[in-house]
């Protein structure tokens, strides 16, 4: 059997699997639930007379993306543990490496249909309710590529832990934490990054007088070498999620989605090593 | 009864999960004292007193609810084990009642959350004492809190050993329990900052100076929903826990009552649904 259709039988069975895991249609619909929620909160701000664009609304899948991915990669990867699928396949002829590589599309591809979970009723509901994107459609269709393949860089990051630990319970409470870790990780780092070098003067009135303070160099403005690991760290997955927002309204830098493939690339040839050397008992 | 608590209480001290729950709370304590020697010996502040790191057990100031982030997923390992290793059917089966095995891993689950609370209180309070930091506040004031966050906590615990014997699946109790952890925290900090929200708000002319005018702010709470506000922040443990780590609590009699019925409640549903259960 050859390695190529050895992977399209995997990936089948895989799918097969998806379309029936109820971790998966509570993953979409989970999604889903908050889609019509946040495109609920849009309506009515929009009614009460706050000018809330669609793109706003609809760009907020990449803050809960991640969090219902580390739930879902838990549990459909490790029922291939606990219901010994993984050494079927193995005793059938597989190649470990296929194993994991069929696996990771499966989360990669699921974790873009979770998000159209969201996408879906935001754009087939929120463009008739409230209007359409204020961005010309190539720059939401950019943001859309770099959020799913953030998406991607995730699944591979929970695919990994997931194949290389079989208890799954540990699995959930580890990809859960990290999942949020990251975001925290991302808006603290957004906070810093954001402050401005210099304060700037200001003209105020006290006891009657006009007074004026000068411009000062703002104390919390992170500089130098670790400006460079702030930036650096940025750009991890989990934390990127916080970087697209905040620059979604000009255009979402190259290196985001560059940083999404290497973080793949890295956490895929790190987990195929030691997933080759695991004992699977 | 009492051979199923003594079985629980041996399989708690040697459970990883256990022991992993053991090592975060020793991690969190060390942080804690950490940033008090820190904020004491470099920054030379020292303006907080003791009572501040010490009620830091329940929740990092009114924000992060840390021990019910450590309680949620050790307790939901700790019980699921008991259904994936066939220990509740064995029960059972040897004639113990479904009602004093449930009550026995709640008894079990409470005392481990009290357990690892009190770890936090000593260790903190030991590391401490060397410094001479005082205690500021009145230790009349402070015992009441402790007990009332040690209620809270239990509270908690009973609410994961009801998810836990009646969902049976020792991951899906983890993501169900962590999540709704993480989901209460959230949920308490939107609803502190609505009643945080003034009744009015004033406008400045344009040089900064003395108000101009005071109008009424669209997003303060009226009476009857600022209740329903304050009433949720005061029922559920992670609120309690966060107002007794912020030291921001305005009720503290009804603090106890909350928690009690909450656990009265919580172990009454839970007892009734796991009577009902299928065990297969």
């Amino acid at each position: 059997m050859s390695a190529k259709l050895s992977i399209n039988l995997l990936l089948r069975a895989n799918f097969y699997r998806l379309w029936r895991s109820a971790s998966f249609w509570a993953a979409v619909s989970t999604m889903f639930g908050v889609g019509i929620f946040e495109l609920a909160v849009g309506v009515h701000a929009q009614r009460q007379g706050t000018p809330v664009p669609l793109d706003n609304r609809y760009m907020l899948f990449v803050l809960m993306s991640g969090v219902v991915l580390s739930a879902f990669c838990s549990l459909f990867v490790g029922a291939e543990y606990s219901d010994g699928a993984i050494r079927n396949k193995i005793a059938v002829g597989h190649s470990r490496a296929a194993v994991y590589l069929a696996n990771l599309v499966t989360c990669s591809a699921a974790g873009v249909l979770i998000c159209l979970g969201y996408i879906l009723p935001m754009t087939a509901a929120g463009i008739p309710l409230m209007g359409g994107f204020t961005l010309p459609p190539a720059s939401v269709l950019w943001f859309t590529l770099c959020a799913f393949l953030m998406t991607a860089a995730l699944c591979a990051i929970f695919t990994m832990l997931a194949l290389l630990n079989q208890n799954k319970a540990v699995v959930a409470v580890v990809c859960i934490s990290l999942a949020y870790f990251l975001l925290f990780l991302g808006i603290y780092f957004n906070s810093r990054l954001t402050e401005q070098a210099v304060i700037p003067a200001r003209e105020y009135i006290e006891n009657g007088q006009i007074l004026v303070r000068e411009a000062m160099p703002n104390p919390a403005y992170v500089q130098g070498f670790k400006r460079k690991i702030f930036e650096a760290l940025y750009v991890l997955p989990g934390c990127q999620a916080v970087h697209l927002l905040a620059t979604a309204t000009a255009v979402c830098p190259i290196r985001l989605p560059l940083a999404s493939l290497g973080a793949a690339a890295v956490s895929t040839a790190l987990g195929l090593a030691l997933f080759r050397r695991k004992d699977l008992k | 009864m009492r051979n199923l608590l003594h079985a629980n209480f041996s399989r708690l001290f040697h459970s990883g999960a256990f022991r992993a729950a053991l090592a975060a709370e020793l991690a969190y304590a060390l942080f804690i004292i950490g940033v008090t020697f820190y904020s004491i010996y470099v920054k030379e502040g020292g303006q907080f007193g003791l009572e501040e790191p010490l009620l830091f057990a329940f929740g990092i100031a009114g924000m992060i609810p840390v021990p019910m982030l450590i309680q949620a997923p050790f307790l939901s390992v700790y019980l699921g084990t008991e259904f994936s290793e066939g220990t509740i059917r064995n029960k059972l089966v040897t004639g113990r009642s479904k009602t004093a095995v449930y009550l026995s891993n709640l008894l079990a689950c409470m005392m481990a959350s009290v357990l690892l609370a009190v770890l936090y209180l000593a260790l903190v309070g030991i590391a401490s004492a060397p410094t001479g930091l005082p205690l500021k506040m009145p230790a009349g004031q402070l015992l009441p809190l402790v007990c009332c966050g040690l209620l809270a906590l239990s509270a908690s615990a009973s609410l994961v050993t009801m998810a836990a014997m009646l969902i049976r699946n020792e991951t899906k109790t983890v993501i169900v329990t962590l999540s709704a952890a993480i989901f209460a925290m959230f949920l308490i900090s939107f609803l502190t900052a609505r009643l945080g929200e003034p009744e009015f708000t004033a406008v400045y002319n344009e040089w900064g100076g003395d108000a101009v005018a005071m109008i009424p702010n669209p997003s303060y709470l009226q009476p009857v929903p600022r209740a329903v506000c304050r009433f949720l922040i005061d029922l559920l443990p992670t609120g309690q826990c966060l107002q007794i780590s912020a030291r921001s609590v305005e009720q503290l009699w009804r603090m106890p009552l909350l928690s009690l019925s909450v656990i009265a409640a919580s172990t009454a549903a839970g007892l009734f649904l796991f009577r009902r259960k299928d065990l297969k």
